[in-house]
């Protein structure tokens, strides 16, 4: 049976458990390194189990977790500068992951262009694009209003295609030239 | 959408479309193979520590 109302922590422990792998999940899209991302995991746990008190059951565990890994990350970050959080090779780092080819966009050109963009356009695109949380869960988890969440979607996806799109250009002749034009239809 | 759709725009809007499926079906496949990894058992375990130690320290009643 379920394993609630054994005492008061049960189901926060539980909760946490059912949390940990999207918790790990969105740590690695966001730095790109596993073990950083671990480590971050590690201390989002221990912050979220020291201030469990401070969360409301029956609100989005999901988007409070979130919150905490995010800001650690962030944290870290201005700790280290850019040392977690490099442009290049990062995101290729993690290729063991199942390659998935879909259409002409492979894994690998789609990560290094994903490490490329600006932090607040990837989180917003991968909170949206990846984690299921809606365009007011992740304004939440970002303390921002969902408007710059949909902006910065919509931004992400327009470097995101410049970026694939350049470097796609020697692989696929005739799309070249199609991905210039959209690319032109983005501008402004 | 004030302007009116030429083929090169229904174009453009159909090549968009199809970049923001496989642009989905990328981050859903990078997300989706962490998050299908399981737990790790250090994970688990500092769990169970911070479980205990809270239990250990029963009742806390003020802070």
């Amino acid at each position: 049976m379920d394993i609630s109302a054994t005492n008061d922590t049960y189901s926060f422990k539980h909760d946490l458990l059912a949390q940990l792998p999207a918790m790990r999940a969105f740590a690695v899209s966001l730095c790109g390194k596993p073990d950083i991302a671990d480590d971050l995991v590690q201390d989002a746990l221990m912050n979220a189990w020291s201030k469990q008190s401070s969360f409301q059951p029956g609100t989005n565990i999901k988007a409070w977790l979130f919150t905490i890994v995010r800001n650690l990350f962030y944290s870290r970050m201005r700790k280290r500068g850019r040392e977690i959080q490099d442009s290049d090779g990062l995101f290729t780092e993690r290729l063991s992951v199942p390659p998935a080819q879909i259409a002409n966009l492979d894994m690998q050109d789609f990560k290094t262009a994903l490490a490329k963009l600006p932090e607040d356009q990837r989180e917003a695109i991968i909170l949206i694009g990846a984690t299921g949380l809606s365009y007011e869960e992740a304004a939440a988890v970002c303390s921002c209003a969902v408007g710059t969440i949909k902006s910065r979607v919509n931004r992400a996806r327009h470097r995101l295609q410049e970026l694939l799109a350049v470097s796609g250009a020697e692989d696929f002749g005739p799309d070249a030239r199609d991905a210039s034009v959209t690319q032109r239809a983005f501008v402004g | 959408m004030s302007k009116k759709p030429t083929p090169v725009n229904d174009h453009v809007a159909s090549g968009a479309q199809d970049f923001d499926r496989q642009v989905s079906g990328l981050l859903q496949s990078m997300y989706g193979a962490v998050e299908s990894e399981g737990i790790p058992e250090k994970f688990l375990d500092l769990l169970e520590k911070l479980d205990q130690a809270e239990r250990a320290q029963l009742p806390v009643k003020d802070r």
